[in-house]
């Protein structure tokens, strides 16, 4: 069963509102099969700027749903950084949501921490039977003043 | 729980943060453990145990003016404080300070390009600057210079050189402190003090002329603790026109020692780039019969080296060769390099690897375009920051010991053997074995590495860890072979394996410390240099 975080089918909750609430990344990717997680990404379009899906781990990114622009990587984070998140994080309040390995994970956690943002929630990605996987769901978002957080 | 530095008391502590807020503003002030998270070293063996080196509190200035107060207010408290630049020393204790409950000092929000030159070839730095941004930069305006750049990529001139960090280009611009030139720092006292020509007023030639008149103490900033750099000079690589890769076999594990010398000159005369020596024979290791082979206690005999290399039809060494510079240039460089060495050593083998111009293209980034199996880091090799070499960190990352050596074909076997044997108690992977090859990331010289890496869940394997590289450190040091670069958790034992005149260089350096830093608040440690009250 998918399990949508109720806080994202109210639509009178801001963004702001939605990032305090919690839960976003269960609502945004977190479900309990790996294939429903694509749908509910669809559903956390208003809230995240930016998704992520590392094909080491998802190589079905090509059924992603319409949503905020998709960012495809093999784990190396290299263009990810320089061409989007390095302009995007200098600017307050961008919301990045994403499913990768840890190692990938890993370096955005750091690059996000330079520049004063940081995950506000992380969880491994279930496989179809509700195992975890190697894989991890996250959002990352503002964590100082300076970048609206 | 805030970790409280030695001989501090809690009451003392918020009093200082609480000035500290007032000099810097309460939002570049972090103390809760949320906010102290990115100032662990994610690294680190002895991770959430009771050693386990943590900042007390963590601040984040926005100019010179602002470093100033911080020490002054860190002298009032005699709170230790451990600046970094990026922070990113991973491997060699991240950005986690050498005694627990000093303030880190970060100075990432001071990131600016000063000054960059791209007809005088040098580049003006603050701390923050991370490669990334400077690459940015020289992009962005079109500059006609390279950076040499180390892995990862988001690292700092700054930091890096600071802690003598290495890069892939030419051997004068791969050593990073080498190829400073000129800095700037806050002292212990609060003061602000230049170096070189920098001590200058009004100096046309900081960047140019690192010496400037009488003792140039730029050095003692590297690995040491004798005040927080502001700004940095780096000299910069004019952007090569062309660049062209070949490779050179030989046949016999003898003639590595003629080859090692060959490569030497034309490192030395400045013909080629890094030179990215592999083994072969590496690619056996799977088989146990090699793995033996490999491993054999007292090092492996030579016949059986080569009877192995024959018996799979592969050379014992190999080496590639970079050259950078006009096209015409870098192809008579190859046609010499190759005619030198086929003629000296019987047997010895040159296959043509890739030529371009630069800028190269994405495609030819990727590396995948050589005739050979190559083990160059083509964003490395051309001066383009990058992150993908996170694919080679293993488990919860890695602690380094990387010892110095000659660059000998006899020192690299001796090396091998020594240290395989020395480490043969421990239950890791072969860092040395008979198919060991060196590093030549230094410009003089060669390293090894020994990079165990570690288990956040596991104590018990991080503990062995632990003692392995004890162990190194004392083995290589018996041989004269010293490192070059240790976490703060290792900087003790490697400082005190420079022993040489009953530790006088430590003596020299305690002395310089206790006059300079008389109540020891810079980085006490680091490099192995207490102040007085720290010292036992
Ligand atoms: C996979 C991997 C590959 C790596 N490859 C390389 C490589 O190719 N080459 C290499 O050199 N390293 C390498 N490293 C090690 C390390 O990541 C880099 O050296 C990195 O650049 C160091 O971090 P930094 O630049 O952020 O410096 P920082 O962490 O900011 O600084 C390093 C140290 O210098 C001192 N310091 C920094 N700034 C100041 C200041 N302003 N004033 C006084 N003291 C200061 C501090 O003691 C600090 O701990 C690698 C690490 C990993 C994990």
């Amino acid at each position: 069963m998918m399990k949508v975080n109720p806080v994202l089918a109210n639509p009178s909750l801001n963004r702001r509102g939605l990032l305090k609430a919690g839960g976003l990344a269960s609502a945004a990717l977190g479900v309990s099969g790996a294939s429903m997680s694509a749908k509910a990404w669809a559903a956390s379009v208003p809230a995240i700027d930016l998704r992520v899906i590392d094909q080491r781990v998802w190589p079905r990114a090509a059924d992603m749903p319409q949503g905020a622009p998709l960012h495809l990587i093999d784990g190396d984070v290299t263009h990810l950084w320089y061409d989007t998140l390095y302009q995007a994080w200098k600017k307050p309040g961008f919301v990045v949501a994403g499913v990768t390995k840890a190692d990938a994970l890993f370096v955005l956690e750091h690059l996000a921490w330079d520049n004063r943002y940081k995950v506000i929630e992380r969880r491994p990605l279930l496989d179809d039977d509700g195992q975890a996987t190697d894989a991890i769901q996250w959002v990352i978002a503002p964590a100082h003043p300076s970048v609206g957080g | 729980m805030a970790v409280l530095p030695p001989n501090v008391s809690a009451a003392d502590f918020d009093k200082a943060l609480t000035e500290l807020r007032a000099a810097i503003g309460a939002d570049w002030v972090f103390s809760s453990d949320d906010d102290l998270g990115p100032y662990r070293d994610s690294f680190s063996p002895i991770w959430d145990t009771e050693e386990e080196r943590r900042a007390g509190a963590a601040v984040a200035p926005a100019d010179v003016e602002q470093v100033q107060a911080i020490v002054r207010i860190a002298n009032r408290y005699l709170i230790p404080l451990f600046p970094i630049s990026t922070g990113k020393n991973f491997g060699y204790g991240g950005p986690s300070p050498n005694v627990s409950g000093s303030i880190v000092v970060d100075l990432k929000r001071m990131n600016r390009v000063l000054e960059i030159d791209d007809k005088r070839h040098f580049a003006l730095v603050e701390p923050g600057v991370s490669y990334f941004d400077l690459y940015r930069h020289i992009q962005e305006r079109g500059l006609k210079v390279w950076l040499d750049v180390p892995d990862p990529g988001w690292g700092s001139p700054l930091g890096n050189a600071l802690d003598r960090g290495v890069g892939y280009t030419m051997g004068y611009y791969r050593d990073h402190i080498g190829a400073s030139c000129g800095l700037e720092a806050v002292l212990p006292n609060g003061e602000v003090m230049r170096t070189g020509m920098g001590a200058l007023p009004d100096s046309k030639t900081w960047q140019e002329y690192r010496h400037g008149f009488g003792p140039d103490p730029a050095g003692l900033f590297a690995q040491g603790n004798f005040g927080i750099v502001t700004k940095m000079g780096f000299r910069l690589y004019p952007q090569p026109e062309h660049y062209r890769t070949g490779m050179i076999t030989v046949a016999k594990r003898r003639d590595y020692i003629a080859l090692v010398e060959h490569v030497n000159y034309l490192s030395d005369a400045m013909i080629v780039g890094e030179a990215v020596y592999s083994n072969p024979l590496a690619a056996l290791l799977a088989k146990p019969d090699f793995m033996a082979l490999a491993t054999k206690q007292g090092g492996a005999p030579e016949s059986e080296m080569d009877a192995a290399a024959a018996a799979a039809g592969l050379p014992s060494w190999q080496v590639e060769l970079q050259f950078y510079g006009p096209e015409a240039a870098c192809a008579a460089n190859w046609a010499y390099a190759k005619d030198r060495i086929l003629s000296a050593i019987p047997g010895a083998k040159a296959v043509d690897g890739e030529a371009f111009p630069l800028p190269a293209t994405p495609e030819q980034l990727l590396n995948t375009g050589q005739p050979y199996k190559t083990h160059i880091r083509r964003n490395g090799a051309l001066g383009i920051p990058s992150l993908g070499i996170w694919k080679i960190v293993r488990d919860s990352g890695h602690v380094g010991f990387f010892p110095v050596l000659p660059r000998s074909g006899e020192a690299v076997y001796e090396m091998q053997r020594v240290m395989c044997d020395a480490l043969r108690e421990f239950p890791l992977p072969p860092f040395f074995s008979a198919v060991t090859a060196p590093l030549y990331w230094p410009q003089f010289a060669f390293q090894m590495v020994f990079a165990p890496s570690v288990k956040k869940e596991d104590p018990d394997h991080n503990a062995m860890v632990d003692r392995s590289m004890r162990k190194a450190i004392e083995v290589a040091a018996k041989h004269g072979w010293g490192d070059y670069r240790a976490a703060p958790i290792y900087q003790d034992a490697v400082s005190a394996s420079y022993s040489f005149g009953d530790h006088a260089l430590r003596r020299f350096h305690e002395q310089m410390k206790d006059a300079i830093d008389p109540n020891g608040i810079i980085a006490p440690g680091r490099g192995g240099i207490w102040p007085k009250r720290f010292r036992k």
